[in-house]
């Protein structure tokens, strides 16, 4: 683990220009964005937390079933519900709202107006949100996947989301030049498809129910754009934005990113009805949703190849960054989880994962190994550039990161086995249920492990966090907006 | 209902070819409007003077 | 590709795309699915005098229904049985045959579910469990199903003193059962717990379809 800064801090120095006027452009937009996108990355990382607990007690629930048993209130059901609502809506949404706007404020080259906008929707946002897991765990869960949030809530949700997606789709429109990067477009699409996906999953199955399973393949549709068309967008834009940035590399292919763009775009949206193979609904729509998701191996493939082109032969200077260190391992797990994804949608293959614990390890692969991952490499980047202070602790960062990846590969390990060994099992009628029930269960005491070494990653991040927002002036960049690493403080490696 | 009979998805298919056509012919008018000209130089429309091109910008804190 | 109109066209037209192909085409082709005998005449309408499938859930399996989607039953339970030979859902008697879309019209919340941590319970209610199994069940799935990792629902009971004559929808332990009342208590099921069971009891696969025989 040797990975202190070592002798490149000299051309580590960002800050080389000396012409402060030209230095001003950015650090001006990163200041017209600094106070709602501090406010969105303290919401993420409460919801973070508490999404945190909810996972705790629901992986432990699921070995110990009498484990907080005697309440409704922290029955499986609903605190499993209740991470998954603050974990993708909670943490997800907050922290795209911190970073994706911040990066699409940086790429218009204009600071933003009516910053004053994005607060109140956040404050809605996560007011609806706390109504509404409130509520999930009260007792008026939808029991729809993904859409559990209470009637009462999603409007409060609905509305200021609208403002949000308003206010990035404006921002694109009053850009300075003519240029556009990959992560603009990427940005600009998720903003838009997602209000399409949740109003109208919403208007299907909650508000106005059609009729019978067409309610399924509506929230397959949805729930599997929520990762392909709305956290997967947003994080490949912001490791389209991270690498080369870091690396003061510009990314290996243009051309690759937008056929990976428009291969994601075409593709992603029909995969979800491989949720529904076997199931009881038409063969074509099944077979549509296989073909998509296998199709989906092109757009992997080529956002891979170009990140992996960016990186190579600059290896120590990616792990040298925390940005880049939480970034590229998001990006390789955007390479497996997707590859391993059109696998499981082969029916052959779907046969024995379908309605087992690998599911959940892959869902987890994408969010957190993938999404996650690559979110917190982007705090790690923007909070320096917003605060013009430092992180305040080298080995808080080495502690989240090794947390999150240790943890992270124990879970999909874990639960990938574990739900591979009850597929084949359940696929055989002659083994009892129980007996498999009882076999799963070593995965499963691994999953609530693994669950452990991500809490530690996550109070570390929080301390870190905090302490780096309120600890004012104590470590005070002395030029310019961001100092990651001088030279003059070289000595310290 | 026949749930085998697809006559009825007809509008539909009809809509896709209408979709298809569509496509191709947006993916026309940007390249005559030269919108798929000279793509790599916008790989580099990260880079500012404040951040340039050539340096990293990112390594662990000094403490 | 720099023109905002021109990106939001593609960006519109990829989701449009999906959208009429998976949605409003399964809208189109199952939205207009009725009721129908289990057999039809050669015109593919139902016969006449023949009680129409699937039926309607009516009272207490309806309020049950609500407890299962309240308790978030879905996320271990799936309500939906494979073909022969694509998996085992029939060799493992969770159903006589394969569930398909007509049986879930009369539903207004379908629960097909993704995860069978427990079995599936399409047709729950035709398998030989009666009624005070559920309630033991349910009360402690450990009394039943031993080494189960379903969470217990004994907040859907109820301890009392027994007040004289022991009320007679008290639930039947096994003899020196650990998981029972003390003497002179007893545990009955409150009403949410009797729709829950009664809505497990009603949840069955038991008739035919013209596209889906029962085969014996």
């Amino acid at each position: 683990m040797s990975n202190a800064p070592q002798s490149n801090s000299q051309s580590v120095s960002p800050y080389s220009s000396q012409n402060a006027a030209v230095r001003a452009e950015l650090s001006e937009i990163d200041a017209s964005i600094r106070s709602s996108a501090i406010f969105f990355t303290i919401s993420a990382i409460f919801w973070l937390l508490a999404g945190t607990v909810f996972a705790l007690i629901a992986a432990y629930k699921a070995h110990e079933p009498s484990f907080m048993g005697d309440s409704a209130l922290t029955t499986f059901g609903r605190m499993r519900s209740a991470h998954l609502n603050a974990m993708a809506l909670g943490w997800g949404n907050n922290i795209i709202f911190a970073v994706g706007l911040w990066i699409m404020a940086r790429l218009c080259r204009s600071p933003i107006r009516h910053g004053g906008v994005l607060l109140i929707a956040g404050a809605f946002w996560n007011i609806g949100l706390t109504l509404g897991i409130g509520g999930i765990i009260a007792g008026d869960i939808t029991s729809v996947e993904w859409l559990e949030i209470p009637h009462y809530a999603t409007p409060l949700l609905a509305i200021s989301y609208a403002l949000i997606g308003v206010w990035g789709i404006v921002a694109f429109k009053f850009r300075k030049g003519e240029h556009v990067y990959v992560s603009q477009w990427y940005i600009l699409a998720a903003l838009f498809w997602f209000p399409w996906l949740y109003v109208i999953a919403q208007v299907m199955i909650i508000w106005f129910p059609a009729r019978g399973v067409v309610q399924s393949v509506t929230n397959w549709w949805f729930a599997h754009n929520v990762l392909g068309l709305w956290l997967t967008p947003m994080a490949l834009a912001t490791a389209y934005y991270l690498i080369p940035k870091v690396l003061g590399r510009p990314i290996y292919s243009y051309y690759l990113s937008v056929l990976g763009f428009w291969a994601l775009a075409i593709f992603y949206n029909w995969a979800g009805v491989h949720h529904l193979i076997g199931g009881p609904i038409p063969v074509w729509l099944i077979s549509a949703g296989i073909v998509a998701s296998v199709m989906m191996v092109i757009p992997v493939i080529v956002v891979g190849l170009n990140h992996h082109m960016s990186v190579v032969g600059l290896h120590k200077e990616v792990w040298r960054s925390p940005t880049l260190r939480f970034v590229v391992f998001g990006a390789i797990s955007y390479t497996l989880v997707s590859l391993i994804g059109s696998a499981m949608a082969v029916r052959s293959v779907n046969e024995i994962t379908h309605f087992t614990h690998f599911t959940v390890g892959h869902a987890h692969h994408g969010v957190y190994a993938f999404f996650t991952m690559i979110m917190f490499g982007g705090v790690y980047y923007m909070m320096p550039r917003l605060l013009n202070r430092e992180w305040p602790s080298a080995p808080l960062i080495k502690l989240h990161f090794w947390g999150s990846a240790i943890g992270i590969t124990v879970m999909v390990v874990a639960l990938q086995i574990g739900g591979w060994i009850q597929g084949v099992e359940m696929n055989n009628a002659e083994i009892p249920f129980l007996e498999i029930v009882q076999n799963t269960m070593p995965w499963l005491q691994a999953r609530t492990v693994s669950g452990l070494f991500l809490t530690v990653g996550h109070i570390a991040f929080a301390v870190n966090f905090f302490w780096m927002l309120f600890a004012a002036g104590a470590v005070r960049a002395k030029q310019g907006p961001t100092l990651l690493d001088s030279t003059s403080k070289e000595g310290a490696a | 209902m026949d749930v085998d009979s697809y006559t009825d998805l007809m509008p539909i298919i009809l809509l896709g070819v209408v979709f298809f056509i569509s496509a191709i012919g947006m993916l026309y008018w940007s390249s005559k409007r030269g919108q798929l000209r000279n793509f790599d130089d916008q790989a580099s429309t990260i880079f500012t003077d404040e951040e340039p091109e050539g340096e990293i910008s990112d390594s662990f804190p000094s403490k | 590709m720099k023109n905002l109109p021109l990106l939001f066209c593609g960006i519109f037209f990829a989701l449009a795309f999906s959208f009429t192909g998976l949605i409003l085409s399964s809208n189109i082709q199952l939205g207009s699915l009725t009721q129908t005998t289990e057999t039809e005449d050669e015109n593919g309408n139902p016969l006449e005098g023949e009680p129409l499938f699937p039926m309607q859930s009516v009272g207490l399996a309806q309020q049950g229904k609500q407890v299962y989607i309240e308790m978030g039953c879905i996320y271990c339970h799936t309500q939906q049985v494979r073909r022969a030979g694509f998996g085992a859902d029939i060799d493992r008697n969770w159903g006589p045959r394969q569930s398909v879309a007509r049986d879930y019209i009369m539903q207004d919340r379908v629960l097909l579910g993704t995860m069978r941590t427990g079995p599936d319970l399409m047709h729950v209610g035709g398998r030989p469990l009666n009624a005070d199994w559920h309630h033991l069940h349910l009360y402690n799935p450990q009394i039943t199903s031993k080494g189960s990792n379903m969470p217990p629902f004994a907040f859907l009971y109820e301890t009392r003193k027994i007040d004289g004559e022991p009320s007679a929808d008290a639930l039947q332990f096994p003899p020196n059962s650990e998981y029972g009342p003390e003497g002179g208590y007893e545990v009955v099921p409150t009403r949410r717990a009797e729709a829950l069971v009664e809505y497990l009891l009603s949840l069955k696969l038991n008739y035919s379809l013209p596209e889906a025989q029962i085969v014996e």
